[in-house]
């Protein structure tokens, strides 16, 4: 071979060598488990909304990794360059970053937002799950989202191309936290309008996220490869294969999965048995939960008794349950948030005091559980070990006799668990796992507000509250309101409730309660206009409707002076707490939340037991993995930090 | 002309049971207690829906109705359901609004379709044998081991022995992948645990079956003329057992559309079961009465395509 050829068939070979190695670094690929994706839509609430947290959208804000915070997460700007409120936190003006681009390579810019928040709040898409975003604090959200205005009203709107204005119905010193959810992305307007349908399927999808998705099969696996055009902080992970369902572990052990959840104790103790495993292995609590117990939402007057509550309370040994029924897959909680947390450290737990709960019980007027009668437990999908250890714990410690009853688990869910009411309950308990669906200031109390709500007045108010709950239904079907001597009683009624309204006002000392209650439109100047509407409507069906909705304001209003007046002493505190913790920015809502949730949890009517832990193991290799801690959790979440170590 | 005619009679029957079913199961599902909204959001929600005010509540709640074409009485739900339903227009599930039903079903019939054609077919070659051999050798060791094992393949639930096979193969041995859809190796072990319960089913029926078609006379007039085991029993006894095998495999059939969802869920297999179980359980409604139109359908059919195969099978049957 001559010289010449020699150095052609070098450089040939070297070329090919370094094209291969290259390529075997270039291609970093994680398979992942993940919830079975159904569509990849971010507004819905469902899997994707965690795929649309940092994956494969991006809001103003978004999530980084804290593990010292709530959630082990902390809010961090991604598109938002910084921003400001007025002092009313009422108007939120954003600057975005001029570097973001959707993965088309367009621009991301303050029109994307203006027309993606209009757009959700349209009536185009009626079934929007409001509750799970921000929209629904948003200027005219709810009379846009009825129909009754036209969505250019809703308060969003793009100052320039690189300036956000969001004016809200009412102040929220959150909404830099709610911003975060999959309901604060944008979605590419030329993309949805060239084919409503189908814009969000892969090989159509235009993100402006890390990553975006190549393909995917529902109850099988989903393809991520990264967004070329994508600016900002990321791992140098390639591909992510996220797969859904099947025996993760064993998918992990035969190599497919780069990490797998632990899902039961067997596998748990696998896993610590086993040399390699138990290197891989890693676990956290979930703060974001907390499981336990709450009485059923009946009208049985048994549990007006506190000290009863509070007996009960007081007589699980909670250390055993985690130990011998969980298997060390939960930390004992005897308060809402746990030890070694901002909030969970600053509040009294409730303690395993027998003795205490036995002499609480015969104050009660039980001694020894004589005389009580026998309460139903409820639960769904048959066993459940948790309950039948804690019914066991009632009847050792106490002599108490709880029956366990399965329920169908729509109607345990819905009617039992977290409807306001359960007319049909009988007097007993429910489980509850209480989760925050994301990091905003009225879930740091994580739904044990309903203590103030729907439990701590006395049965008959409850019995009274649900009826008018029922009765503001009702008017809607009313068939009347056409002459004057319709209005009479709602007059007459309406002035009754103007002086009730009054003393409230005049005697509740926390001023901000008091700003809420008297913000406008108040509720008699509601009911006045729709009188004098009513006056001059031209037809029946106007005139029916007026008088309608002024029974609707009346019923509304009589239900909250009804619940104001008959809330305890410690409740109406707690709500006062509450209405501070909620009035100022989060992390000095933090700081205060634990006045609230002590005397909600000292009300004993939903009561902390465990703590579930969120465990995994993972490759050595991969790094920046997060834990989705959330309501949908445990699992993994925003995976633009993901990194894989040659 | 007269099977034709039995066909379209049959076809019509099948139209108006599926009508029945229908409306029995709106009736029921309108009579089960909870609003469809709150079964489907409330839960969903942690509790967040009762922050709204009544007000905010109206406005979700008619909204979601509208989507769902729940704002008009129940006979119209009813009618709109059927006369979108007999074009396989389905609309929107509460548990997945991105996409029609029609189009979940679509994507995942050719996927349960294979699996249960590939199961029952494994189940069919392996069962069928698996009964003659046992019905021949009746009340020896091989008869007794063989019952055993097909009273174990239908006792012990193919999720656990999924759950073996994957440690086997998949962790120890390392020959076959855990899960997936795509390539032959992974069709392996969701086809034979799928199988395993039609296999015994079968190979009990042709056990059965066989010994008393082997009981008849005419059995008797083939070995008294001088006829072999092997000519007479795969002349004359095997073509007449095989008609209560038919039977079964009908319906089993059908069941096997939505009754691997266990399977599809511990293999990753995207099919039906795992959309149609999801329903009852989460009390998907449009998705429930779905699951019901098809399985009605497909059990029908199948019971159709049984009494037909039945005319070819046994030549006395004949159809007016």
């Amino acid at each position: 071979m001559s010289k010449k050829g020699l150095i052609v068939l070098l450089v040939l070979v070297s070329v090919l060598l370094l094209s291969g190695v290259v390529n075997g670094q270039k291609e970093r690929v994680v398979s992942l488990p993940f919830w079975d994706v159904p569509g990849l839509i971010p507004y819905y609430w469902q899997a994707q909304h965690i795929l649309a947290q940092g994956t494969i959208f991006e809001g103003l804000f978004g999530y980084a990794p804290d593990p010292g915070g709530l959630g082990g997460v902390k809010v961090v700007p991604v598109i938002a360059q910084s921003y400001r409120v007025s002092k009313d936190y009422k108007v939120w003006t954003f600057k975005l970053r001029r570097d973001k681009k959707w993965s088309n390579g367009d621009p991301v810019t303050a029109r994307d937002f203006e027309w993606s928040f209009k757009y959700y709040a349209s009536p185009k898409i009626p079934d929007l799950p409001a509750w799970a975003g921000p929209h629904q604090f948003i200027e005219n959200f709810w009379a846009v989202k009825s129909g009754a205005m036209d969505p250019d009203k809703l308060g969003v709107k793009a100052l320039d191309d690189y300036t956000l204005e969001i004016r809200l119905a009412t102040p929220r010193y959150d909404m830099r936290e709610w911003l975060c959810v999959a309901q604060g992305v944008p979605i590419h307007r030329k993309s949805v309008e060239a084919d409503p349908q189908n814009w969000w399927r892969p090989g159509k999808i235009v993100v402006n996220g890390p990553y975006i998705p190549v393909s995917w099969t529902p109850g099988k696996d989903m393809v991520l490869v990264k967004n070329p055009n994508y600016v900002g902080e990321r791992g140098n992970v390639d591909k992510i294969v996220l797969k859904f369902g099947g025996l993760g572990l064993q998918q992990y052990m035969a190599g497919e999965l780069d990490a797998a959840m632990i899902n039961s104790v067997a596998e748990y103790r696998f896993v610590l048995a086993d040399p390699k495993l138990s290197k891989e292995f890693h676990e956290d609590v979930m703060d974001c939960f907390w499981n336990g117990y709450q009485w059923s939402r009946g009208f049985d007057p048994i549990m007006d008794n506190i000290k009863l509550r509070q007996a009960l309370a007081m007589a699980i040994d909670r250390e055993k349950l985690c130990k011998d029924v969980l298997g060390g897959r939960a930390i004992p909680l005897n308060k809402y948030w746990p030890d070694r947390n901002p909030i969970g450290d600053k509040m009294k737990g409730i303690p395993f005091d027998v003795k205490r709960a036995q002499q609480l019980l015969a104050e009660a007027g039980y001694p020894g559980g004589k005389g009580l009668k026998t309460l139903v437990f409820y639960i769904t999908g048959g066993g459940d070990p948790v309950v039948e250890f804690i019914v066991d714990q009632w009847k050792k410690n106490l002599g108490i006799n709880v029956i366990i009853e399965n329920v169908e688990s729509g109607l345990y869910w819905n009617s039992y668990v977290w409807p306001n009411f359960s007319p049909d309950a009988k007097a007993g308990f429910t489980v509850i796992g209480a989760p925050m669906n994301n990091l905003e200031i009225g879930a740091l109390m994580k739904n044990s507000d309903h203590t103030v709500w729907f439990y701590d007045f006395p049965t008959s108010a409850r019995k009274k509250r649900h009826e008018l709950y029922q009765e503001y239904d009702a008017w809607l079907r009313k068939t009347c309101g056409l002459t004057e001597a319709d209005w009479k009683p709602l007059l007459e009624k309406r002035n009754t409730l103007y002086a009730g309204f009054k003393k409230i006002i005049d005697s509740e000392p926390e001023k901000l309660w008091v700003a809420d209650l008297t913000r406008p439109p108040l509720w008699y100047d509601q009911f006045d206009e729709l009188y004098e509407k009513w006056k001059t409507a031209k037809t029946n069906e106007e005139k029916t409707n007026y008088w309608r909705l002024a029974g609707r304001v009346l019923t509304d209003q009589e239900g909250f002076q009804l619940w104001y007046n008959n809330l305890s002493p410690e409740s109406k505190q707690a709500y006062r707490w509450r209405y501070r913790t909620i009035n100022r920015p989060f992390s000095e809502a933090v700081k205060i939340a634990h006045y609230a949730l002590q005397l909600m949890q000292d009300r004993y009517y939903m009561v902390p037991v465990y703590l579930a832990k969120a465990q995994w193991v993972k490759s050595p290799k991969l790094e920046g993995l997060m834990l989705y801690k959330f309501s949908w959790g445990p699992g993994f979440f925003n995976f633009k930090y993901l990194n894989l170590k040659d | 002309m007269g099977l034709v005619r039995y066909i379209l009679r049959r076809l019509f029957t099948i139209f108006v049971s599926i009508v029945v079913v229908i409306i029995i199961t709106y009736i029921l599902m309108w009579l089960a207690p909870g609003e469809f909204f709150n079964i489907a959001q409330f839960q969903a929600s942690g509790g967040r829906v009762a922050t709204l005010t009544p007000e905010q509540l109206q406005v979700l709640i008619k909204g979601f109705e509208e989507k769902y074409g729940l704002n008009v009485p129940l006979w119209k739900q009813i009618l709109n359901y059927l006369k979108d339903a007999f074009r396989f227009k389905f609309g929107p599930s509460f548990s997945n609004p991105n996409e029609p039903i029609e189009v979940q079903i679509a994507r995942r019939f050719p996927v349960t379709f294979t699996l249960a054609i590939l199961s029952m077919a494994l189940a069919v070659i392996v069962g069928i044998p698996l009964g003659v051999i046992a019905a021949l050798k009746r009340n020896t060791w091989v008869d007794y081991i063989t019952m055993f094992f097909s009273m174990a393949g239908s006792i012990i639930p193919a999720y656990t022995i999924g759950v073996i096979m994957v440690l086997i193969f998949s962790v120890w041995l390392r020959v076959l992948p855990t899960s997936g859809w795509e390539t032959p190796k992974q069709m392996i072990m969701p086809v034979i645990c799928v199988a395993l319960g039609p296999m015994a089913v079968i190979a009990r029926f042709m056990r059965s079956s066989l010994l008393d078609v082997l009981n008849q006379d005419y059995i008797r007039t083939a070995y008294a003329k001088g006829g072999t085991d092997r000519a007479v029993i795969m002349r004359h006894a095997l073509r007449n057992s095989l008609i209560p095998i038919v039977t079964i495999i009908g319906p089993q059939l059908a069941f096997l559309f939505t009754g691997t969802v266990w399977i599809e869920n511990l293999f990753r297999v995207p099919g039906l079961g795992q959309l149609f179980v999801n329903a009852a359980s989460m009390r998907d409604y449009p998705l429930l009465v779905t699951s019901t139109f098809i399985l009605s359908l497909s059990v029908m059919l199948m019971n159709l395509l049984v009494d037909v195969i039945y005319a070819f099978l046994d030549p006395r049957i004949k159809y007016e």
